[in-house]
């Protein structure tokens, strides 16, 4: 059985102890998203600019721009290669032109 | 009978949310908990993070609840009365406001997690992305001087408030400091942060008293508004005690003195103390639009969700107990139907401002029944967080339904407090609520009008930097200027500002929710449209979109025949009003602007509609090109 499906489980079985604590698992994470999920997910947005622009230097070659030596491009490739594809993405992904902002934080 | 109410408004959410979201969930949409969601498929670590539904939920949640849920009711309330209102805050949320939200998560989790205007582009037209960033703006620009205006006088009326949001700015800037330079604890941070604004926000009313002198009560302030109070003097003795200059709003009540069928006397009336909050107001959107957003802005509008959080969280719990604990609080002092609008304003008499029910309610309160804002932010932020398909109901819908909430909380403190001004109105009720438990009201209400300011001024920060953005987006080719982010702002917070001066403040409010629910209607279209791209019933959001589509181009008609009726004409070639004529004008623009570019998306996405509903077999088609 899955996490989920056992999470799913303990909120509608009639064992109250663990029903109690379903519930409060919950509560807890809906908390956090009310409260601390934004800034892990801005500190996130934060690494990954600094990420793009390490890559668009040294590997800038995979998206059209011009490099540095292929030396230093070379020395780091084996570090970066797990991240490539989700940069790839990142970068080249067609964007909202809001994308940059934290517009969720503009309640209405 | 405030517990009445909120027993119908749960019983709203549970009936709607079990009853009718989750019907359409299993047999139109039909999630599958083994299909892969964006979120998992790419999972790049920066956009695209799985989160569970629960912390999704609160953050989306988070994300679409605040002031507008709030002013929408309070204003309708005072317009109709409280019993259409009500009835609109759930028969609007039930059948159309979930369906909006969850409907954009769902089309943009379908399509790559790819945004709404992305897909319109895809699926409608090219042209309709264009046009929706055009109205993006404008509708940013009717937010800010919607809330603007609020701000302004708040902090200009109530002189026990704007320490506090001196106090929040200082906060936040310590915030950011805090926990992105120093790595202070979340929980520390909090604490601080959002213990020292509360503290002085208790610190305004310390000290008021209430002193009766013959038939009246006056108000006597405490040392902190005392303070704010001889500088608001000193400011206004700059023009001899009197204002800068005065116009008619045929909204407000007329003006002491003016006689039946006589001369029309100014009731509005623009002091410098006025003009100082403005600018005290534009000097905090700069801070937000100008630094960088964890610097400032992220911070602020934490500590604000916080003071807002344990503000109504406290008069909710007192609503809810008042018929037992304080049954005097619990009544209602406002009428059910408006009795100066017994015909709920179907009567329409030339010259006068038309306010019928239908569409004038319907853009009234936007926020808690059904918004297009939400859409939005669904589909670029929250879709591409969503783990499981079936995570997107409960997270989108489930959300929706519980801001609802947040109106009815707003709709009972304005009903328990009676007739009024909305910012007052709110706060007294909440002051109301909070006395149950003891707290003096003077307290409750201080701290009612604190939460309902920092609502609304993290709101209009924000809205500045996305004007900045859009603006850049749309201008920095042809003028390079606008890729100075400062020139941006400036011009931003100049257009806020003659909006703030000149703009009559219901209209505006109603103008800003008609642009708000036609976005909301053209969200419904194109997910109308992909439903039937992807052969599946679109009735469940088609006969919303049209119901709202048809209401808002309505409502626009009549708010630009109401600002050229009841101000443009009447303060034709009288003295000082060149300002309230401008403004009005610049309003009816926006208006017909709105409504040209909401028959261009309805006619293009009526021509798509056609073009898959024609369609026998094989892959949805796309757009055709258009220049």
């Amino acid at each position: 059985m899955s996490e989920r499906s056992a999470h799913h489980s303990l909120l509608i079985t009639h064992h109250w102890p663990a029903r109690l604590r379903a519930w409060l698992r919950a509560l807890r994470e809906i908390a956090y998203g009310m409260t601390g999920y934004e800034f892990a997910q801005h500190a996130r947005h934060l690494r990954s600019e600094r990420e793009t622009l390490l890559l668009l230097l040294t590997f800038g070659d995979m998206v059209g721009l011009p490099v540095l030596p292929p030396y230093y491009s070379l020395r780091l490739l084996p570090y970066v290669v797990p991240e490539i594809e989700a940069w790839k993405r990142r970068v080249l992904r067609e964007r909202h032109p809001l994308d940059k902002e934290e517009f969720d934080l503009i309640e209405m | 009978m405030t517990l009445i109410a909120i027993i119908l408004g749960g019983l709203a959410i549970f009936l709607g949310y079990n009853y009718y979201a989750r019907r359409v969930d299993r047999d139109v949409i039909q999630a599958d908990p083994r299909k892969a969601t964006p979120a998992t498929l790419y999972m790049d670590g920066v956009d695209f993070v799985p989160a569970s539904r629960n912390v999704l939920y609160g953050y989306h949640f988070k994300s679409i609840a605040a002031a507008g849920p709030i002013v929408g009711a309070i204003t309708a309330a005072n317009i109709w009365g409280w019993l259409p209102s009500i009835i609109w805050l759930f028969l609007g949320v039930m059948f159309i406001g979930w369906a909006s939200d969850y409907s954009a998560i769902v089309v943009s989790v379908r399509n790559e997690g790819n945004s709404i205007s992305a897909i319109a582009h895809r699926l409608i037209a090219p042209r309709t992305r264009t046009i929706l960033l055009a109205f993006i703006f404008f509708y940013l620009l009717l937010v800010a001087g919607a809330f603007g205006n609020l701000v302004a006088d708040v902090l200009n009326r109530q002189p026990q408030v704007p320490l506090a949001i001196v106090a929040l700015m200082v906060m936040g800037l310590l915030g950011g400091q805090m926990l992105y330079r120093w790595k202070t604890d979340l929980i520390a941070v909090t604490v601080v942060t959002v213990g020292v604004t509360l503290l002085v926000i208790l610190l305004g009313p310390m000290g008021m008293t209430s002193q009766t002198v013959g038939q009246q009560t006056q108000t006597v302030q405490g040392p902190v508004g005392q303070l704010v109070q001889g500088f608001n003097g000193a400011l206004n003795a700059v023009s001899g005690g009197g204002p800068l200059y005065g116009y008619y709003d045929p909204t407000l009540p007329p003006a002491p003195g003016q006689q039946p069928g006589g001369a029309v006397l100014n009731n509005v009336n623009v002091t410098p103390s006025y003009v100082f909050w403005l600018l005290f107001l534009c000097l905090f959107s700069y801070l937000g639009a100008a630094l960088p957003i964890w610097r400032y802005a992220q911070p602020v509008n934490y500590i604000g969700f916080w003071l807002t959080f344990i503000t109504i969280v406290l008069a909710f719990l007192g609503a809810a107990l008042a018929v037992v604990l304080s049954p005097e609080v619990a009544s209602f002092k406002l009428a059910a139907v408006n009795p100066q609008r017994p015909d709920l304003g179907f009567g329409l008499t030339a010259g006068q401002a038309w306010q019928p029910l239908w569409p004038m309610l319907f853009v009234t309160i936007a926020c808690g029944a059904i918004s297009g804002w939400h859409a939005l932010i669904g589909s670029v932020g929250t879709a591409r967080q969503i783990e499981n398909e079936t995570d997107m109901l409960p997270v989108g819908g489930g959300a929706m339904f519980t801001e609802m909430a947040l109106g009815l909380l707003s709709l009972l403190a304005v009903t328990v407090a009676g007739t009024g001004g909305g910012a007052a109105a709110f706060a007294s009720g909440i002051g109301l609520f909070l006395s149950v438990f003891g707290l003096p009201q003077q307290y409750g209400t201080a701290l009612g009008a604190a939460a309902f300011v920092v609502i609304v001024i993290t709101v209009v920060q924000l809205v500045i930097r996305i004007m900045r953005v859009t603006l850049a987006e749309a201008l920095a080719e042809r003028m390079p200027i606008f890729r100075n982010p400062h020139v941006g702002i400036v011009v931003s917070l100049v257009l806020m500002c003659l909006l703030v001066l000149s703009g009559t403040w219901v209209y505006l409010w109603q103008l800003f929710g008609a642009a708000n629910q036609l976005m909301a209607s053209l969200s419904l279209l194109i997910v109308t449209v992909w439903l039937a791209s992807t052969r599946r019933n679109p009735a469940y959001a088609g006969l919303p979109m049209l119901f709202m589509y048809v209401t808002t181009m309505a409502a626009t008609l009549v708010i630009a025949r109401n600002l050229w009726e009841t101000v443009v004409v009447p303060n034709l070639g009288r003295a000082g009003a060149g300002v309230a004529v401008g403004g009005a004008i610049a309003m009816v623009l926006v208006a017909i602007l709105l409504f040209v570019a909401a028959a261009f998306i309805g006619w293009d996405g009526w021509q798509a509609f056609q073009r898959y509903r024609g369609r026998t077999a094989g892959e949805p088609q796309t757009a055709p090109a258009r220049p």
